[in-house]
């Protein structure tokens, strides 16, 4: 694993993660350039999907041990984790229903 | 009765409906704040302004079916049997009696008090030829305000083969859009404003065509749906633009995260995103400190207590500082105990798990972002190992000490854990600034903020509602700007309460938020974004070739905040309240 690669949230899942063969992690993966064909093999093997000519930011869900490889290739310039992002009304609301 | 201290208009629908009853009163519905429900044997009753003086007393007039709504004020709110109008005016205490004209359907007010009347009768746009795209909760595929105009649906949270974009979900379009199911709500609201269709409650582009995500909210999922919607747009060979009333604070609030760089990746002429500011402008969820060379500073957040047995299952905080700077982390728990201080740790793993008594702290200090080149930390608090108890209420304490220290300023977050009970900070590191994360922190996105066009309402069953919001004012809630890296955001501000707009069949929803058959009323910058996304589907349809920096131009300049020069920025408003009759003139309409 190249941790100086890894974000924070991801170094904390990872710290908690059970099984290194499960792909819990849904992660983002920032690459130095636009992928050539070995790139864009080993992406595909791992599970990333929809790899288009010109990108430089892909979405997967991994296993730590898929993140674990992944970190380690010279054209990966850095793993972060995906998070839960919420609708900015409902949180409010519910908090002037509370009250 | 004393006729003098009755409001004309109120007085002759009084007489009106002494004449003629109910029936009599049909003229003055639609503009008096009369509700008369025909098949109901309730008696037709008003809202009105009761003009006073600041201290009276008036709550002897329940007795006779009045209700006050507030004990104080010179002017105040009461609902009362149209028959109770006499004894009404007869007291001594009461000067004045208005009728509540304010209780017409907002989206009667939002759009006027922008102009978007003038716009569409001058530019007769109405999105004919765009894509919105709405990434949320889903969509009520059966309300009429859609019909016909949704092209498909990928709903992410379903099993199913996914799509070009990721292999999990399913896409349905025609009939099979019925399997997908709103059942929050707030994507069907949403959806409604940027492009309804109905004669009272429209949205601002009626005439675009729909593209539906039903999120599961992952971010990654987020910038898939993103994606996938500019995709299927450009296989049809149409301009589009993704609404986004979504957000979070776990980024370095300065558009270097994942989403806001696909975002910034993916915009381009005929291809633009619109994202909320947030809602935390009431909510002190930033800190900032100065630390000194070798010194300790504290910054105090709070973990509240549990009134309603909900529990705070985690406290989480993300702290970032520039990558000249190296900064050591500990948190002290309420009761004294502490963690040891973690330095940054670019090698190996960066997080460290430390227990406390009163709870378990991760702690995680990698070296520097390969995006933005700064230093963060993320701090988490579970309850304590084994404990089956919520994370120990009270103030808890971050401490930072300064190692090697060029500029030593720190900006950290609290993160929310999707709860009512919020993680706050408390004490004199907190700052009303900075409020504003990803995706509404992308560069290229129309960052939108909330401005209060209604503060009351009428539900279904007829009984007046309200909030305590300041009226034609930027809204409370909504979140501050600029950046972290200073880059000015929000973008603009737009009508974002109280918004009435569609409702979905299948969500559950408090009376008091309902106003009639299919339609409810929510707020938040979630309805302020929509708002801006169907003015920038009229604006693709004048113009399918515009870009993020044309349109913003196009916003900046017909924007403003009120008593300020035009093009003034604020960091609550943006360039202030989008004005629909400027940008006519800007298309030479």
């Amino acid at each position: 694993m190249n941790y100086g690669k890894i974000d924070a949230f991801l170094a904390a899942a990872l710290k908690e993660a059970q099984n290194p063969e499960e792909p819990s992690l849904p992660v983002f993966i920032h690459t130095t350039q636009a992928v050539d064909v070995t790139a864009t093999d080993f992406l595909q093997e791992i599970g990333v999907k929809g790899i288009l000519k010109g990108k430089k930011i892909f979405t997967a869900k991994l296993s730590p041990r898929a993140v674990a490889e992944l970190s380690q290739q010279p054209w990966v310039r850095y793993v972060k984790l995906s998070q839960k992002l919420r609708m900015v009304n409902s949180h409010y609301e519910k908090k002037i229903c509370e009250k | 009765m004393i006729p003098e201290k009755i409001a004309p208009g109120l007085m002759v629908a009084f007489e009106d409906y002494k004449d003629g009853g109910i029936e009599g009163l049909a003229p003055h519905m639609g503009s008096l704040g009369l509700v008369s429900v025909k098949d109901s044997p309730k008696p037709p009753r008003a809202v009105v302004f009761i003009h006073c003086e600041e201290t009276a007393k008036l709550e002897r007039l329940a007795r006779k079916g009045i209700r006050v709504n507030q004990t104080h004020g010179k002017v105040r709110t009461a609902f009362l049997p149209l028959a109770s109008l006499g004894p009404l005016s007869e007291d001594p205490a009461v000067e004045r009696i208005i009728p509540s004209r304010y209780l017409q359907p907002l989206m009667d007010v939002a759009p006027g008090k922008v102009h978007l009347p003038e716009f569409r009768h001058n530019t007769n746009l109405s999105g004919k030829g765009v894509i919105i795209g709405v990434i949320d909760s889903g969509i009520d595929p059966n309300h009429p305000a859609f019909k016909g105009r949704i092209l498909r649906i990928w709903d992410q949270t379903l099993p199913g083969p996914g799509v070009t974009e990721g292999d999990y979900g399913a896409e349905f379009t025609g009939p099979l859009m019925l399997i997908s199911r709103d059942t929050n709500g707030h994507g069907t609201h949403v959806a409604g404003i940027a492009a309804g269709a109905d004669p009272t409650y429209g949205g601002v582009a009626p005439g675009a065509e729909l593209i539906i995500v039903k999120s599961s909210f992952q971010e990654a999922h987020v910038a898939d749906g993103i994606r996938y919607i500019f995709r299927v747009a450009s296989e049809l060979g149409r301009p589009a633009v993704v609404n986004l009333s979504l957000g979070g604070h776990g980024d370095a609030h300065d558009g270097s995260d994942s989403l806001s760089q696909i975002i910034d990746a993916e915009t381009g002429p005929g291809r633009i995103v619109c994202c909320a500011a947030g809602n935390e402008g009431n909510d002190n969820i930033h800190a900032q400190l100065a630390v000194p060379q070798g010194g300790t500073r504290t910054i105090l957040f709070r973990v509240p207590v549990s009134s309603s047995g909900e529990a705070v299952r985690s406290a989480v905080l993300n702290g970032w500082y520039p990558g000249v700077d190296k900064f050591e982390v500990a948190v002290r728990s309420p009761s004294g105990f502490q963690t040891p201080y973690q330095g940054i740790i670019a090698t190996g793993l960066s997080a460290q798990v430390y227990n406390l008594p009163e709870g378990r702290v991760r702690i995680s200090t990698p070296g520097p972002d390969p995006i933005n080149g700064d230093h963060n930390f993320l701090i988490e608090i579970f309850p304590a190992s084994g404990s089956p108890l919520p994370v120990m209420p009270g103030t808890w304490r971050l401490r930072l000490h300064g190692v090697e220290i060029n500029r030593g300023q720190v900006d950290v977050w609290a993160l929310d854990d999707n709860q009512c009970l919020d993680v706050v900070f408390i004490g004199r590191s907190v700052q009303d600034t900075m409020k504003i994360g990803s995706p509404g922190a992308a560069a290229s996105a129309i960052t939108v903020a909330s401005y209060t066009t209604k503060v009351q309402w009428q539900d279904r069953d007829g009984n007046p509602q309200s909030t305590g919001m300041e009226l034609d004012d930027i809204s409370d809630f909504s979140s501050e700007g600029p950046l972290r890296d200073g880059a000015q955001k929000p973008d603009v501000a737009a009508p974002g309460a109280m918004i009435v707009s569609a409702l979905s069949a299948d969500s559950s929803v408090p009376p008091a938020y309902v106003v009639s058959h299919g339609y409810r009323v929510m707020y938040g910058t979630s309805m302020a974004t929509p708002f801006i996304t169907g003015l920038v589907a009229l604006l693709l349809e004048h113009n399918p070739k515009l870009d993020p920096d044309a349109i913003k131009a196009l916003l900046r300049t017909n924007s403003k905040i009120p008593g300020q020069p035009a093009e003034t920025f604020d960091s609550k408003w943006g360039y202030g309240l989008i004005d629909a009759l400027g940008l006519c003139k800007s298309l030479g309409s």
